[in-house]
């Protein structure tokens, strides 16, 4: 843990009770907008990819549905799993880097996915994971030692041309510098 | 570390999911008669945004008017650095008591623990981590602390990487998915720490020390499992937990003690 600067100014707020007024509304969180998608209900009301063969939530064969499709709000398409444990909700793109927060996709809502270690041969800018509908996509953004994409049970990882996205599937392994992360998700099967 | 702001440390007291806790002497503007207070001091770099979000959180929680909460003090940031104040409760925690336990006074703590997200969830605030290690122990019972505030240091993180191994186990699976933070997801944690307190054991069996991934992978693709040592009225209480259709927190409260 880094000792801070004991001399330098710092700032604080009082959380007593005196000090905080009660809030008449609590403060709610800073959420992405939830984009409407189609997609198919099944039997017990769960909203599906048109896709995928069984619910992805319950189960249930969706074999018996009539495949109209309805518009609905995109649930979050799984996590990314960084190689340090940490697990990020995809219900929104990510830039991960360096820096990841100077790159113009975070002004317009994508989250800066923060990778430390400047030996860790990860470009300041280095990857953008994107939500396209039901699918997951990464795209490389011009970084100095590429990404490689490592389908599951692909014995031929892929390395990504830059600016171009490509789809990934649950369980595929994104290597950038030295770092990882993995695509982890109970749908899109 | 020697201290933050004006707050000078005495010891280290333990850390914690994403941070580390200090026992500090009461700097002299702090309107309180505590002599000593706890803060924790959190590992991500804190930004002008994180800054401002992480205390609205915190007096969100703060506003939620409380016996069974650990009374915060004070949130600042001194050099990129970010900390809170709470109150200093000398009993230890679930995870580490102070002094033996015997099981009335552990179930007591978890009722209290219970009392304490019904509180919150009145007022509209998920805790998000509530697992052993943030239900502190005095002589009367328990309080709940440490409101999960990793997801404002980095966003859209659903359990840091950093020693999180003590929290997965109590993490709700759908909450791991991607699911987005719900009160159920709470409750669903109570269930597994009331069955960590009465059994003993954790619901998936032991968990790859030292090893989050792994650790993470068996609990996302294990169902929970009670023990069979538990007495009955406690183990239906645990299956409804974790069950789709789950009781409030203050019906947890309410059958524990």
């Amino acid at each position: 843990m880094r000792q801070p600067d004991r001399s330098a100014p710092f700032e604080a707020v009082l959380l007593l009770p005196a000090y905080t007024d009660a809030p008449t509304v609590i403060a709610t969180r800073e959420e992405p907008t939830q984009l409407l998608v189609e997609g198919v209900r099944c039997a017990n009301g769960h909203f599906n990819d048109p896709a995928v063969p069984y619910c992805q939530l319950c189960g249930i064969s969706m074999a018996q549905l009539t495949h109209l499709t309805v518009l609905g709000p995109r649930p979050p398409l799984g996590v990314l799993l960084l190689d340090d444990g940490a697990t990020y909700r995809l219900d929104a793109d990510y830039v991960v880097g360096r820096e990841p927060h100077r790159d113009p996709a975070v002004a317009r809502g994508a989250r800066p996915l923060h990778v430390t270690g400047s030996a860790s041969g990860v470009s300041r800018q280095h990857l953008r994971v994107t939500l396209a509908g039901w699918s997951v996509r990464v795209v490389d953004l011009g970084s100095a030692n590429g990404t490689i994409v490592e389908p599951p049970r692909d014995p031929h990882p892929r390395r990504l041309e830059p600016g171009v996205p490509a789809e990934i599937k649950p369980g595929t392994r994104v290597a950038f510098g030295l770092r990882w992360l993995r695509y982890e998700s109970h749908r899109n099967p | 570390m020697l201290g933050i702001a004006d707050y000078e440390f005495i010891r280290p007291l333990g850390s914690g999911n994403h941070g580390q806790y200090f026992l500090a002497r009461r700097p002299a503007r702090l309107p309180v008669e505590a002599a000593e207070v706890a803060v924790k001091v959190l590992a991500a770099e804190s930004t002008e945004v994180a800054f401002r979000r992480a205390t609205r959180e915190l007096r969100a929680f703060a506003a939620v008017r409380s016996a069974y909460l650990v009374a915060p003090y004070d949130a600042g940031q001194q050099d990129g650095v970010f900390y809170y104040s709470t109150e200093y409760l000398p009993g230890g925690s679930l995870a580490a008591p102070a002094a033996p336990l015997d099981r009335p006074a552990a179930l007591r703590a978890v009722a209290h623990a219970a009392r304490a997200v019904a509180d919150l969830h009145a007022a509209g605030v998920v805790h998000r981590d509530v697992k052993p290690g943030n239900v502190l122990l005095h002589g009367g019972g328990g309080r709940l602390s440490d409101l999960g505030l990793a997801h404002v240091f980095a966003e859209g993180v659903t359990i840091t990487g950093m020693g999180s191994l003590d929290s997965v186990e109590f993490v709700d699976p759908a909450l791991l998915l991607g699911e987005r933070p719900r009160p159920e997801h709470d409750v669903w944690s109570l269930g597994v720490l009331l069955h960590r307190v009465v059994a003993g054991t954790g619901m998936y069996g032991t968990l790859p020390a030292g090893d989050g991934l792994l650790a993470l992978r068996r609990v996302v693709s294990t169902p929970p499992k009670l023990s069979d040592d538990l007495p009955e009225p406690l183990a239906a209480l645990i299956r409804e937990c974790l069950s789709a259709d789950r009781p409030t927190a203050s019906a947890v409260a309410d059958r524990v003690s």
